[in-house]
C-alpha cells in the first residue's frame, strides 16, 4: 500500500467514524455513510493534505477512494511511494 | 479535532467562531430526512398562481380520509429513512387531525399555508407554518384573496398576520414580484411590526407563456435587497440567496431542472437526472393525496416557470462544495443556510448536537 493511499484511507477513515480497514477502495462515500457535507469536507482536507485543486466537477466523480487515488497520482505534486 | 475540520478552520483563516457554525449545521444536516405529502386536494383559496390548481394536482388523486392508512403509511416513511415532514395541500389547516398524525409519527414537521385559517397550537406547538404572501398587501388580495367559488374579497393578509401575531412558528414566504415593487418595503415592515419574519420567494405566472418573465429585475432586486438592509430582523434570506431567486443564478450555473435537488428521488422519469452527477436531496419524494402516488417533484414539475423558494434553497445548500473555494463563499454557504434553517421553530437548540444557542440569523 502506497503512502498516498495509506495516508487517504486515514482520511477516509477519520471523516466517517470508521476503522480504516473498513475504508475500501471501491465502495462509494455514499456506501460508507457520507452525505454532501461529509464529502465536502472530505475534499477540502484532501486539497490541503495532499496540496491539490479539485475542480467542483471533478470533485462530484471522485467518489471512491479508487477515483480519488487515481486522481492525485495525476494532479498532486506528492508523488506514490 | 478531525482533519477536515483542521482544513475548514485553516479555509477560514482561523475563524472558530465559523467553523463552530459549521459544525452545528453539519450535526443538523446529518439527521434530517425530508419527503413531501399533500394531505387533501381541498382548499379555501382559488389563488392565481397556485400551481396546484393551475396543473389540475385537485383532480388527479383523492383524499386518503382514513387516519389509520395515514398511520400506517407514514409508518412506512418512517422505515424508509424519513423524519421531517414538509405537509402541503390544498390548503393542510383544513385537516388538524391529519397533521396531527404527522407530528405522532415524524420528528419533524412543516406545514405549508396560505394563513387564512389559524392553525391551533395545542398539540402543535413544534409545528412549523411556512405562510404564503403574493405580491404585497393589496396586491395579495388580488392575487389570492378568491374563494372557490370566484368570489373575492379583502384583507387576506391582515387576516394571517392576527392568526400569526408573535406565532414563533409562523415565517412568511413573500413571493414578489415587479408589478408589486412597490408594495414589498411595506409588507415587510408589517410583517416585521406583527412580529414575524420572512424569506422572499419568487411569484411565478403559472398559466401565462412566460411566467418567470421580469422586465425590470434590477429593479425588483434593488428593492428586495434594501427591504433586507432596512429591515434585517424580518427579512431573514440571505442577499447572495435573493439574487439568486429573482434572477435564477447562482455564482456557478443557472436554475432548472438538471440542477433542482427537489425532485422525487423514486419517480421513474428522473433517470437521467439523477445519473447526470448534479446533487439530490437524499430519500425525497413528494406524495400526492392518495399517499400512493409520487409527483415529480415539490412542486408542479414545470421547470421552465418554477422559482420555488424551497427548491432553490435545496440547489444552494446542497451544492455546498461550489462554496469551499474560498473563505468568503464558505462564509456566505453558512450564512444561508442558518437563514434557510431559521424557518422552522423545531430546529433544536437544546444542548448536545446543535449547542444551548439558536442558530443566529448571521447576516
Amino acid at each position: 500500500m502506497s503512502d498516498m493511499e495509506t495516508t487517504l484511507r486515514k482520511l477516509v477513515a477519520e471523516q466517517l467514524g470508521v476503522a480504516p480497514e473498513k475504508a475500501t477502495l471501491d465502495a462509494t462515500l455514499a456506501d460508507m455513510g457520507a452525505d454532501s457535507l461529509d464529502s465536502v469536507e472530505l475534499i477540502i482536507a484532501i486539497e490541503q493534505e495532499f496540496n491539490v485543486h479539485i475542480s467542483d466537477e471533478d470533485s462530484l466523480k471522485i467518489d471512491t477512494m479508487r477515483k480519488t487515488l487515481a486522481y492525485l497520482e495525476t494532479h498532486s505534486d506528492k508523488g506514490t511511494a | 479535532m478531525k482533519t477536515s475540520h483542521r482544513a475548514i478552520l485553516d479555509l477560514l483563516d482561523g475563524d472558530r467562531g465559523y467553523l463552530e457554525r459549521w459544525r452545528r449545521l453539519r450535526e443538523l444536516t446529518r439527521e434530517i430526512r425530508t419527503s413531501e405529502y399533500q394531505i387533501t386536494n381541498a382548499c379555501n383559496l382559488r389563488c392565481k398562481g397556485c400551481w396546484f390548481f393551475e396543473y389540475d394536482f385537485d383532480r388527479r388523486t383523492r383524499d386518503v380520509k382514513d387516519l389509520s392508512s395515514l398511520n400506517a403509511f407514514l409508518k412506512r416513511e418512517r422505515d424508509r429513512g424519513v423524519n421531517a415532514a414538509l405537509v402541503i395541500g390544498g390548503e393542510p389547516t383544513l385537516f388538524p387531525r391529519r397533521v396531527a398524525a404527522f407530528v405522532d409519527r415524524m420528528d419533524y414537521v412543516t406545514v405549508a399555508t396560505n394563513g387564512l385559517r389559524k392553525f391551533p397550537t395545542q398539540g402543535f406547538e413544534k409545528v412549523a407554518l411556512l405562510v404564503a404572501l403574493f405580491g404585497g398587501i393589496r396586491l395579495d388580495d388580488e392575487l389570492r384573496a378568491i374563494r372557490p367559488g370566484g368570489t373575492r374579497f379583502t384583507g387576506l393578509l391582515s387576516e394571517s398576520l392576527k392568526n400569526y401575531h408573535y406565532d414563533p412558528r409562523a415565517f412568511f414566504l413573500f413571493a414578489i414580484t415587479e408589478d408589486g415593487t412597490d408594495q414589498i418595503e411595506e409588507a415587510v415592515k408589517r410583517i416585521g411590526d406583527n412580529g414575524n419574519r420572512l424569506h422572499f420567494s419568487f411569484y411565478s405566472k403559472y398559466g401565462g407563456d412566460d411566467p418567470l418573465r421580469v422586465e425590470d429585475g434590477k429593479r425588483l432586486l434593488d428593492t428586495a435587497l434594501r427591504a433586507k438592509q432596512r429591515y434585517p430582523d424580518t427579512v431573514v434570506s440571505h442577499p447572495y440567496y435573493i439574487e439568486t431567486m429573482i434572477t435564477g443564478r447562482s455564482h456557478w450555473a443557472t436554475f432548472g431542472y438538471e440542477v433542482c435537488p427537489s425532485i422525487s428521488v423514486d419517480h421513474p422519469d428522473h433517470a437521467a437526472r439523477l445519473a447526470n452527477g448534479n446533487p439530490v436531496l437524499p430519500r425525497f419524494n413528494t406524495w400526492a393525496a392518495d399517499l400512493e402516488t409520487i409527483n415529480f417533484c415539490c412542486t408542479s414539475g414545470h421547470c421552465d416557470g418554477c422559482r420555488d423558494s424551497q427548491a432553490v434553497f435545496s440547489w444552494l445548500l446542497m451544492n455546498v462544495h461550489r462554496f469551499r473555494t474560498n473563505k468568503q463563499l464558505l462564509k456566505t454557504w453558512i450564512e444561508i443556510a442558518e437563514s434557510f434553517w431559521s424557518q422552522y421553530v423545531w430546529v433544536p437548540t437544546a444542548s448536545g448536537a446543535l449547542g444551548d444557542e439558536p442558530i443566529p440569523n448571521a447576516n
